[in-house]
């Protein structure tokens, strides 16, 4: 019923694949994860089950069963807690269409903002994709977003349509190179399950039916690279917290568009990584964002984060491709220089090195907007509406509305203001300077 | 902070010590961590971290005091960019001038590279340098920009590793900082103190006014060490190209001819005037120079601000030393009390000024305690230091 984790692990799969499932582990280097089986990863003590589902309703998951499991869950949460030393934060891995993932799931982050106020909450969510099976997912992802802006400290939305898109990508990218082969797909599987990138085995099932696999495989790279810092030693080491500390500039402006390079790599070990430079510039690609049709390149960056991992990887390679990246994007005029970079010495499994692009960006938007059309959408006609107000006020929605539209107000205002800057306001001419000069306030 | 980190430093000196590489190496005694870092938060290093952390630390350094038979003063390295070298760093710097207000105490701080790496570098840079300059003796600024291009210019090493930028930045400060010993100090009349505690010279000669305490470090030569036996250097090319360098701000790769020490009048906004000086100058027979020799590169008035008055031959402190020092058959290091990091320090609090200006970040800041008024004074204190060095 559940997805959510609170985990550090190098595979992430299975929290993801194995449904009904809720997991704590907390967030100390578990290096024993690597050489065992799936089942060794998560306890089984930190599970909590139920019959059924919430039957893609946000609402029951959120004042149905929330409450129902307060206590229950926060007893595992804070078992878990108690052995750590060190707690770097909650890591949430759910999706926001479905009722459980959206509605318990945000049901949990907001217990947790109250009783760890000072612990940083991670969300690493899916939004649904274009041709989403479940009818109420624009509800259940509104209410579930009202939660996200007002109580996490950072939320990487992943959207599956542009997961989709990747991996058909991969597989056209592959087709063309190996084009003798008859059975594709069979065949970059089973180079996957050798391989040791993806270690699910999925055969005997058709290419239609979606299983995530390899969509789910990408987002655990991304929490892979994230927190890799708290289990490997690196030149310079990113804690969790550094990241919600360097690219968060106003509390509520803190979703952050996430993309992997090299790309193939993870799908696919064929594709071999290019050069370091290569893989930065592709970073930041339209094609390599986890949301789709995001383009940061043309938009306009509040803070970016790289986090490159790799043993012959040097800090000066990171420095030289960040001068490059600094003429080539375009910031917010006072944060120019808004990069924040980690290095890690630890490569991925079958990689040479790895780089985690994380921008705050205002093409995020994108997103809302398009949840917001989606919502409005059904919304007109009240459809499936009274299915909530058995458990709410009808007026929430609205209230949730209200709040995604602040927030992508918020980041229209931000291009508006800088385009509005007079010429040349972008850089540190003199005069513009001038109205920077700084001024006690008295 | 983190323990892995500090162990890894812990663990490299032990490795480099058995392997004879080095002749010294951390003492596990002496080391302190916790669980986590910062998070590059200013604030988390200077107000979180701080009772329990300073108390730790003071019982630490207090132990090691007593094993000690001399101690010549606190030099204290950190960066300034993140939140547990700069944050934590500025808190015990300043309990520690409570604790032991006669000691003296040297900060040597890394500048991060103007390209960013940390966003909020430049709050943190501010707020560490707000707190040095208050309870620091002398700031040393190391700027990892010009290491870099050190490395990369002068030592051909293109992709340089941290390892490699930190034995630079370590060569540097030798240059100067290295101990002296005398063999010869009967010929040594220069020489003025008795004791030869460097920390004390530095202070007593860079650092007399409150006001000025960035001090800039230059030495030459910086060439590879393979080039070391093609070095055919004399010592007045030398000195005059490290003097170039220092009224340049420049660097050995690259020296800038076109400003002249000796002709006020082509001073341009682009010559640094200086308030002082203290150089050291070592290798083979540096006792067979002429008396003069300093003295005729260095005591010229116009590479002195006219601002404090005195006399020409107190601006500036030399000594010799018979030693090579990395090898060098020649070798000159300067330490300066002067304009050089004026440039700097205008564009980062320009930066820093626009991004509060947008209250962006502050949330963060904050939640720990720092507020608006603490960046206001931090504003303060560091436009009125450009302000002083711009005005000599
Ligand atoms: N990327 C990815 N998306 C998934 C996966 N499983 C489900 N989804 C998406 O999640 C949404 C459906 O929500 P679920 O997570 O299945 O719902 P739930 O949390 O189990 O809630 P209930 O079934 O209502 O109890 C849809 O948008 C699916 O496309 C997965 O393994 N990977
Ligand atoms: N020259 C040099 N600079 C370094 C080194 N390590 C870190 N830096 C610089 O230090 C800054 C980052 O600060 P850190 O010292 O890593 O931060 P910290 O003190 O550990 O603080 P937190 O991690 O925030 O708790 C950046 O500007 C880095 O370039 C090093 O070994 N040599
Ligand atoms: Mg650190």
């Amino acid at each position: 019923m559940m997805r959510q984790s609170v985990v550090s692990s190098e595979m992430l799969i299975p929290a993801l694949r194995k449904p009904k499932i809720w997991l704590v582990e907390c967030g100390v280097i578990d290096n024993k994860i690597l050489g065992g089986e799936f089942k060794d990863i998560f306890e089984a003590r930190q599970c909590i089950k139920d019959q059924s589902g919430a039957g893609n309703n946000w609402a029951r998951g959120h004042l149905g069963y929330g409450p129902q499991y307060k206590d229950e869950i926060e007893d595992k949460v804070r078992q878990a807690v108690e052995k750590c030393d060190s707690l770097q934060g909650f890591f949430f891995l759910h999706s926001i269409g479905g009722g459980t993932g959206s509605g318990l799931g945000s049901y949990i982050i907001k217990d947790l903002a109250d009783i760890y106020p000072t612990v940083f909450r991670f969300s690493t969510c899916v939004f649904p994709s274009n041709d989403d099976d479940v009818v109420t997912s624009p509800y259940n992802s509104m209410l579930s977003l009202n939660v996200l802006i007002e109580n996490s400290d950072c939320v990487l939305p992943v959207d599956n349509q542009a997961l989709f898109d990747i991996v058909s990508r991969v597989d056209q990218q592959y087709a063309q190179k190996e084009e003798k082969k008859k059975d594709i797909f069979r065949d970059t599987k089973a180079d996957h399950i050798k391989d040791g990138s993806s270690i699910l085995d999925i055969s005997g099932k058709g290419k239609k039916v979606r299983h995530y696999e390899r969509e789910n495989s990408i987002v655990a790279h991304v929490v892979n690279n994230l927190t890799c810092s708290m289990r490997f030693e690196g030149d310079l080491n990113v804690d969790l917290n550094e990241i919600t500390m360097n690219l968060v500039p106003y509390p509520r402006m803190h979703f952050l568009l996430s993309s992997l390079s090299p790309l193939y790599n993870v799908l696919n070990p064929k594709f071999q990584p290019r050069n370091i430079d290569e893989t930065f510039k592709e970073a930041l690609d339209k094609g390599n964002q986890l949301i789709q049709q995001a383009n940061p390149q043309e938009s306009l960056y509040l803070a970016c984060g790289l986090i490159v991992r790799g043993n012959k990887v040097e800090i000066s390679d990171i420095n030289r491709n960040v001068e490059k990246l600094q003429k080539k994007l375009k910031f917010v005029h006072w944060n120019k220089e808004g990069f924040k970079v980690g290095l890690c010495n630890q490569p991925p499994i079958n990689m040479n090195y790895s780089l985690l692009a994380l921008s705050n960006n205002t093409c995020i938007r994108q997103i809302f907007q398009r949840l917001r059309q989606k919502f409005l959408k059904i919304y007109k006609q009240k459809v499936f509406v009274h299915h909530y107000t058995e458990f709410m006020e009808q007026s929430h929605f609205d209230y949730c509305l209200n709040n995604c539209e602040s927030v992508i107000n918020s980041y229209e205002e931000m291009e508006i203001k800088n385009n509005n800057l007079p010429l040349g306001g972008l850089g540190y001419g003199e005069e513009e300077a001038d109205q920077y000069r700084f001024r006690p306030i008295i | 902070m983190e323990p892995k980190v500090v162990q890894k430093c812990l663990l490299d000196s032990a490795k480099s010590h058995s392997n004879g590489e080095s002749l010294w190496q951390y003492d596990k005694k002496y080391s302190y961590h916790k669980q986590s870092g910062s998070g590059n938060n200013w604030a988390l290093g200077y107000l979180y971290y701080s009772q329990e952390e300073y108390e730790e630390t003071h019982s630490r350094i207090q132990s090691l005091l007593e094993s000690l038979d001399y101690f010549g003063g606190f030099q204290v390295f950190s960066s300034l960019a993140g939140g547990t070298g700069s944050g934590l760093g500025a808190h015990i710097v300043e309990r520690l001038r409570e604790d032991f207000s006669k000691s003296n105490m040297m900060n040597v701080a890394v500048w991060p590279y103007q390209s960013g790496e940390v966003i909020l570098q430049n709050y943190n840079v501010l707020l560490t340098l707000n707190s040095l300059i208050q309870d620091s003796d002398g700031v040393i600024p190391i700027y990892n920009d010009e290491i870099m291009f050190v490395c990369r210019e002068l030592l051909k090493n293109k992709r340089p590793s941290y390892k490699v930028m930190n034995t630079v930045i370590a060569q540097q400060l030798l240059s100067v900082m290295f101990p002296f010993s005398n063999s010869t100090k009967d010929k040594m009349s220069l020489w003025s103190g008795s004791n030869s505690n460097i920390l004390s010279e530095i202070v007593r000669q860079l650092c007399i006014y409150p006001q000025f305490k960035l001090l800039s470090l230059k030495n030459i030569p910086q060439c590879d060490n393979k080039t070391i036996e093609f070095n055919t250097d004399l010592w007045e090319g030398m000195i005059q190209r490290i003097r170039q360098m220092i009224i340049t701000n420049g660097n050995e790769h690259k020296i800038n001819w076109s400003i002249k020490a000796e002709n006020p009048s082509t001073y341009s906004t682009k010559f640094i005037k200086s308030l002082s000086h203290l150089m050291v100058i070592r290798g083979d027979k540096v006792f067979d120079l002429p008396g003069s020799f300093e003295s005729d590169y260095f005591g010229i008035g116009s590479l002195y601000t006219k601002k404090y008055g005195g006399s020409v031959d107190n601006k500036y402190a030399y000594f010799r030393d018979s030693h090579r020092i990395h090898g060098h058959e020649k070798s000159i290091g300067v330490l300066s009390n002067n304009q050089s990091h004026c440039q700097i320090l205008e564009s980062t609090l320009r930066k820093a000024t626009m991004m509060f200006h947008e209250k962006a970040f502050l949330h963060h800041y904050e939640k720990f305690g720092v507020n608006a008024d603490k960046f206001n004074e931090m504003f303060l204190t560091c436009e009125t230091t450009l302000a002083e060095y711009k005005g000599l």
